[in-house]
């Protein structure tokens, strides 16, 4: 299920010009970072592909459905929406039935949903919790939750906003695998985040975005090797990316395996 | 409304079914009326002219319990955050599918959702602020002080005493006329 | 003379099955810098809620052992008191604003005016403590319309007028962007070169090994590093416990199996890792 947007343009009521000419498309099973820094448009952009936000000009395709001519709850179906704060949305008695809410949401059958829940749970590792309360659970396991109750929705497209925001170590690696898990699906992912090491290290196309427009589009090793216009949006190439440069590096590197790779290749 | 169910009166103007409306219940009413818009007038003037922090602080001053204007102007401050709080999860959970444009009865169903991340967030939060304002001393026993001096000028205390004569000539005029 | 003296504290929330803090000892000179780190639920803001007093008093639960700062023990004093002693900052600064004062300047003499400073000192420490961290010029906006790296910055400030002689910080740039986490590390740092006690827990370890002194690793409520950040934040355990630890250190770990690192010590900071593979390389030799 490709994404198509052209010419996006969007202002905010209060007269915030947030997108100024937005056009891009991401094909199915591509993974995108979205980068850049806070009011850059990055999180009204994203809004505008399960249809929170309608464009003032220009148009957003979801397959063959423009955002405009469908509802919030319809779109829901093909693009899940990860939201920052697991506290805005958990309200079940258990676990189980905050992830079953979506699915039922979309008309799936009853054993459809029972399906989808406990693939869910098992990929977040929430299964042995099935029955507690989410609000007796950590933050680490309420977040775990949030991204639960959207992957059982089984959407073509999921879209995480900072998912990894106040997470430890151990919960970012599990997120990482969780979206390892959906891109082996072929599922589009696309996330918007600060930690520009979790970004290099799991997204292949980064964009970065400033005061509503793209400024750099591409593969990840270009994009972030580009210290100088990210550094317009406020955004800090990831740890190895600049050790390698410092080191005088011919190639850009983001991961740790790259990083050694281009270190052999120095002696 | 007062109108109609006042028993009292004996010229009767119109009926409305069994209910009579008569010139006295009109009167009533119209009495009850002005009564409700002095007191709403007053109010709003109050709060137009007197910034929230110095009717607290003045009030405190007089003895108004501390926590009890805490809660009543953070209130002031908060409610609209909560609003915009409130918005977010309404996105949320439209982007779980749930349809906010449906019938009735599924819209009484779909309330939950809604409003169980309010109430279950809010109280997260109110832990959290309860905490911060402890540590800045909120339960302390120590005499309290004001930032703001809200002065209190011959002017403002002459107004004072005229304002409670022009009620006590009012009342005596009232007992003496009926 | 120890600033802040924890004997054998052991910590238990009501209606939890294991304490949350066990047979800690701990001891912090006047104006060190101590960041702890661990994993969600190793204890890290239980301990810094039993420095601050807020465990047991405000949770009530169950403390034995002595938390005692500047000669005074927390469990004899009431919370009120124990506040002016120990200051505590944490992660959400939209929570720490108290939404009684309509201006930053107001905001700050909240804490001041409960505690009966009089007017003119208020506005003294107020000033003061607004030139130390940064944001006088913040002194007549709404904090409600500030950035979350200006109120976290805000809520700092609130807590260093009190004058407290011990500073606890419970993650506070964990819900900050990039730009938010400097400034608030900023103000952080300049607190801790003017001589404060900092005890700062944090995930994030490349600021840790900047700017402090020391690093406690916290793991299931107990200690299991302390040491220099040198020492800790190269240490195999992290990685072992599941704690978060440079992407330098990783790096230098594995190339060192291949020769590629020959130093001793394992990098934490980009400094230290440059200066560490150059010389790898500087010397010219070739290995397998």
């Amino acid at each position: 299920m490709n994404i198509e947007i052209k010419d996006l343009h969007f202002t905010y009521p209060t007269g915030l010009e947030a997108l100024r000419g937005i056009s891009l498309t991401i094909e199915t099973g591509e993974q995108v970072a979205i980068v850049g820094q806070n009011g850059a448009g990055k999180t009204t952009l994203v809004k505008h592909l399960n249809g929170l936000l309608q464009p003032a000009h220009g148009h957003v395709l979801i397959g063959d459905w423009d955002t405009g001519k469908h509802s919030v709850a319809k779109l829901a179906s093909r693009v899940g929406y990860v939201f920052q704060n697991p506290d805005e949305q958990l309200f079940s008695k258990n676990v189980g039935a905050e992830v079953a809410f979506g699915p039922r949401n979309l008309g799936f059958s009853a054993e459809q949903v029972q399906a989808l829940v406990k693939d869910a749970l098992a990929l977040t590792e929430l299964t042995d919790k099935t029955e507690t309360n989410p609000y007796d659970l950590s933050a680490t396991w309420r977040k775990m939750v949030a991204l639960a109750s959207i992957i059982s929705m089984d959407t073509p497209i999921v879209l995480f906003d900072e998912p990894t925001t106040g997470q430890d170590a151990v919960n970012v690696a599990r997120i990482a695998n969780v979206i390892a898990e959906l891109r082996a699906r072929g599922k589009t992912v696309i996330t918007i985040t600060h930690d520009i090491d979790f970004c290099a290290e799991n997204f292949e196309r980064v964009i970065a975005m400033s005061q509503g427009i793209i400024l750099l589009d591409g593969k990840a090793n270009d994009v972030l090797g580009q210290e100088e216009t990210l550094a317009t949006t406020y955004v800090d190439p990831p740890q190895l990316t600049r050790l390698g440069k410092r080191l005088g590096f011919r190639n850009t590197v983001r991961n740790q395996e790259e990083f050694l790779n281009n270190l052999q290749g120095l002696g | 409304m007062q109108a109609l169910f006042q028993p009292v009166g004996e010229t009767i103007i119109f009926k409305f079914w069994f209910l009579d409306v008569t010139q006295e219940s009109l009167l009533f009413a119209f009495r009850v009326a002005m009564r409700i818009t002095v007191m709403i007038s007053a109010f709003t003037l109050l709060l137009m002219t007197t910034h929230p922090s110095e009717l607290m602080s003045d009030l405190t001053r007089r003895g108004l319990p501390g926590q009890f204007a805490y809660v009543v102007i953070s209130s002031l401050q908060i409610l609209p955050q909560m609003q915009a709080k409130a918005q977010t999860i309404i996105s949320a959970q439209r982007s779980r599918g749930l349809d906010t444009q449906s019938s009735f009865l599924r819209r009484v169903g779909g309330i939950l959702p809604l409003v169980g991340p309010l109430v279950f967030g809010s109280l997260v939060e109110v832990e959290e602020r309860a905490i911060a304002i402890e540590a800045r001393g909120f339960t302390s026993n120590r005499p309290k002080t004001f930032l703001r001096e809200i002065q209190d000028t011959p002017f403002d205390r002459a107004i004072r005493w005229i304002l409670l004569a022009l009620v006590i000539v009012t009342l005596i005029l009232k007992l003496w006329l009926s | 003379m120890a600033i802040v003296n924890l004997q054998n504290v052991t910590y238990q929330y009501p209606l939890t099955d294991v304490p949350a803090l066990q047979s800690i000892n701990l001891q912090v000179e006047e104006g060190e810098f101590v960041a702890v780190i661990g994993p969600n639920g190793a204890g890290k803001s239980t301990l810094c809620y039993t420095l601050a007093g807020f465990a047991p008093h405000f949770f009530k639960g169950e403390l034995t052992g002595t938390v005692e700062v500047a000669g005074n023990e927390s469990q004899n004093s009431t919370l009120s008191e124990w506040v002016l002693n120990v200051g505590l900052a944490f992660q959400n600064p939209f929570n720490q604003i108290s939404g009684a004062k309509y201006t930053v300047f107001e905001e700050l003499a909240f804490g001041l005016e409960n505690i009966g400073i009089p007017r003119q000192e208020m506005k003294t420490r107020v000033q003061d403590a607004m030139k130390l961290t940064g944001i006088s010029d913040l002194a007549d906006r709404s904090p409600y319309s500030l950035s979350g790296g200006q109120q976290q910055r805000v809520a700092l400030t609130s807590i260093l007028v009190m004058q407290p002689k011990v500073l606890v910080l419970d993650e506070p740039t964990s819900q900050m962007d990039p730009i938010g986490t400097r400034e608030v590390f900023g103000v952080i740092h300049g607190m801790a070169e003017r001589g404060m006690t900092v005890i700062l827990a944090e995930h994030k370890v490349e600021w840790i090994a900047q700017f402090a002194d020391r690093v406690i690793a916290l793991k299931d409520g107990k200690i299991l590093l302390d040491g220099t950040p040198a020492e800790v934040l190269t240490s195999p355990l992290l990685h072992e416990n599941g704690f978060g630890i440079s992407r330098y250190t990783s790096a230098a770990r594995q190339a060192r199996e291949t020769g590629l690192w020959r130093k001793q010590e394992l990098p934490v900071t980009l400094e230290q890792a440059v200066e560490g593979f150059s010389s790898t390389f500087a010397k010219g030799e070739e290995q397998g």
